[in-house]
């Protein structure tokens, strides 16, 4: 048995708003590996940022807060910890990479400042010894030069360049686990590739959990081990990537396969457009939920019974190492 | 960086010959003859002609204007026609009054009010804040007659604090004449600013780069103090910088109620008594002298923020 890195249990992250209070984050759980990668996808205004603002204990003060649940760090509980604690914690054993890495920076810094001040912070360097391991962090997250590049400004680097700094500086204090906020979605389609490999090569090297935070189903499958799915703060399926792809149960999942643009080649060389469906509808304001089953206005394959209780989530298989859970009342 | 600065200087030749134009124009050939302002309806026409001699109103208009510019560039702007003084030498000593009253005001005004803005943006929310923006709305909502008022009546003249009004130009007895206008400026402008500084300082703290300097695990102490402070140093220079000249404003109510011999009296005894050559040239030096704020904010902008070099 691998250990597990990460253990969220039961998360419930909520926001005090104008209109009441919404739950941007209602029971969630699951748990990572070392060395393996959990992806969570699902559309915009899923919760999936809260998840990994939650684990990081960034939910924006004091309109949202956590109101109950674990994050077991390696079997210590997150929760519990003082703010000075949980400062060690951050960039050093748990980093998180953001989406938008044209504003993440800090424009009046030096992209090697910025990198050394991590370093400087957790490992007790002095700020000229970081600089070295700063520019032996860019050379690792493929930045050319990067001996010249270190002493430039956020504003002098692409987009690509900047998620590269933003990636280095997660990874400067060796973390064991890595959140990416959807790390790709702001880039050119052959950056985001080049991003990708990048994140892979360095989680084999290091040895780190990663968890990938998309909408991107193209990504989960090529980079993940295991999935959630959530939709509108709920996770409505779970499991292996073997298994959700092959055999994707709750209709939102299969919703979302289905929306995934393909492009393959028919026996005559010819390229094959497969239609793109959609989804109807959008996700619902957590402020006015149906009753029942959340997804049930956009459900192709809607009952009766999913407009009374909400579903629970439920185990419909099982293998040696993971289990597939689904929230949805009917039996496929 | 030099020769950034020296474009940036070369730029400002054109606005000064710009604001010089329009400052002639708007005296010159829009205001009308200021000879009869000056010597009254029963002045015989020789005095009236002896005059427009004297001050060049004879002169043709592009002649004049050339007169003018020379003025501005050897700081020699003829004699004041309610005083007969030249009118630099009046510039000269009044300088001194304002500036003893204007520069530890504007100090500080300056440091209090940056101070209390990082400290209530720290604290955004909690009752520290809300108290504090209480009291700037209600400072910035009270005129600055008030303040003049009440403290000529209540702390100079029945508590006997500071003396009512007047100055002494030898130190340190000018300190106290001093006191109490530049406490009146410091309460009147704190208001404004804190709430200025505040607005800007919490603008920062909402940017992406905040939350990333706090996942890096810094604390909000370093997080506040180190990345946004810098990043909110632009829009803190500029206020600081556009207020310079607006302090030379600021002292006409105060130099006038304290009877501080100041350039703000100076000013508004000549608009009193259409001093036209003395409205003029005060005119043109608070001009100047915002054009040079300006210019002094723009350099001061490439060293607090990076990407101003490559525009």
């Amino acid at each position: 048995m691998v250990e597990k890195v990460l253990e969220v249990k039961s998360l419930r992250t909520v926001f005090s708003t104008e209109g009441g209070e919404l739950r941007a984050v209602d029971d969630v759980s699951f748990s990572v590996s070392a060395g393996k990668t959990l992806g969570i996808v699902g559309e915009s205004g899923c919760g999936k940022s809260v998840t990994s603002l939650s684990i990081m204990r960034l939910i924006p003060r004091p309109s949202g807060s956590i109101e109950s649940g674990q994050i077991l760090y390696r079997g210590q509980d997150l929760l519990g910890l003082s703010s000075e604690e949980m400062r060690r914690i951050r960039g050093n054993e748990i980093s998180m990479i953001f989406q938008e890495p044209m504003t993440s920076l800090n424009p009046v810094f030096t992209i090697g400042y910025q990198v050394s001040e991590a370093i400087v912070l957790h490992q007790r360097l002095t700020l000229r010894d970081a600089r070295s391991r700063a520019i032996e962090m860019f050379e690792l997250v493929g930045i050319p030069s990067p001996a010249k590049r270190v002493d430039e400004y956020p504003h002098q680097l692409s987009g690509g360049m900047r998620q590269r700094v933003m990636i280095a500086m997660a990874l400067a204090c060796h973390p064991k686990v890595l959140i990416a906020d959807e790390p790709t979605t702001a880039l050119d389609v052959t950056v985001q590739a080049q991003i990708l490999d990048l994140l892979r090569d360095l989680q084999q090297k290091v040895g780190m959990a990663l968890i990938l935070i998309t909408h991107d189903l193209g990504v989960v499958a090529e980079v993940a081990d295991d999935v959630v799915v959530m939709y509108a703060g709920r996770v409505v399926e779970q499991g292996s990537v073997k298994e959700i792809f092959k055999n994707p149960k709750m209709p939102y999942t299969r919703g979302l396969l289905r929306s995934s643009p393909t492009l393959t080649l028919d026996s005559g060389g010819r390229l094959r457009r497969g239609r793109l469906e959609t989804i109807p509808g959008i996700v619902p304001s957590l402020l006015s939920l149906p009753k029942g089953c959340r997804f049930q206005d956009r459900c192709s394959s809607v009952l009766e019974a999913c407009r009374g209780n909400e579903p629970e989530l439920r185990l419909i298989s099982s293998d040696s190492d993971s289990r597939h859970l689904i929230r949805c009342v009917r039996d496929i | 960086m030099l020769f950034y600065i020296v474009r940036k200087l070369l730029a400002t030749v054109p606005t000064l010959f710009g604001v010089a134009l329009i400052v002639f124009v708007l005296f010159n050939m829009v205001g009308g003859d200021p000879t009869y302002q000056m010597l009254g309806r029963h002045a015989s026409e020789q005095q009236i002609q002896e005059v427009r001699h004297e001050y060049g109103f004879d002169q043709p208009k592009p002649v004049q204007f050339l007169t003018y510019l020379k003025q501005i560039a050897t700081f020699d702007y003829g004699r004041s026609f309610a005083t007969r003084q030249p009118i630099s030498q009046m510039i000269l000593e009044g300088a001194g009054p304002s500036l003893s009253l204007m520069i530890p005001a504007f100090l500080i005004t300056t440091i209090l009010s940056v101070g209390i803005g990082l400290l209530v943006a720290y604290f955004k929310g909690r009752s520290l804040d809300r108290f504090v923006v209480v009291v700037c709305v209600f400072g910035m909502s009270v005129p600055m007659l008030a303040y003049i008022l009440f403290g000529q009546y209540f702390l100079a003249y029945r508590w006997g604090w500071f003396p009512i009004s007047g100055y002494e130009s030898t130190w340190p007895d000018r300190i106290q004449y001093i006191l109490m206008p530049m406490l009146i400026f410091v309460i009147v402008s704190l208001g404004y600013d804190v709430r200025f500084y505040r607005a800007a300082i919490l603008e920062e703290t909402t940017q992406d780069y905040v939350r990333t300097a706090r996942a890096k695990g810094l604390s909000e102490f370093e997080v506040f103090f180190r990345h946004v402070l810098k990043n909110s140093m632009v829009p803190i220079l500029t206020n600081i910088v556009l207020e310079i000249p607006l302090l030379i404003l600021g002292a006409f109510l105060l130099e006038s109620f304290f009877g501080i011999p100041g350039l703000g009296s100076i000013t508004i005894d000549a608009v009193n008594n259409s001093d036209f050559p003395v409205i003029k040239a005060m005119t043109t030096l608070v001009s100047f002298l915002y054009i040079l704020g300006n210019l002094a904010t723009d350099i001061l902008y490439v060293v607090v923020d990076p990407r101003v070099r490559l525009k």
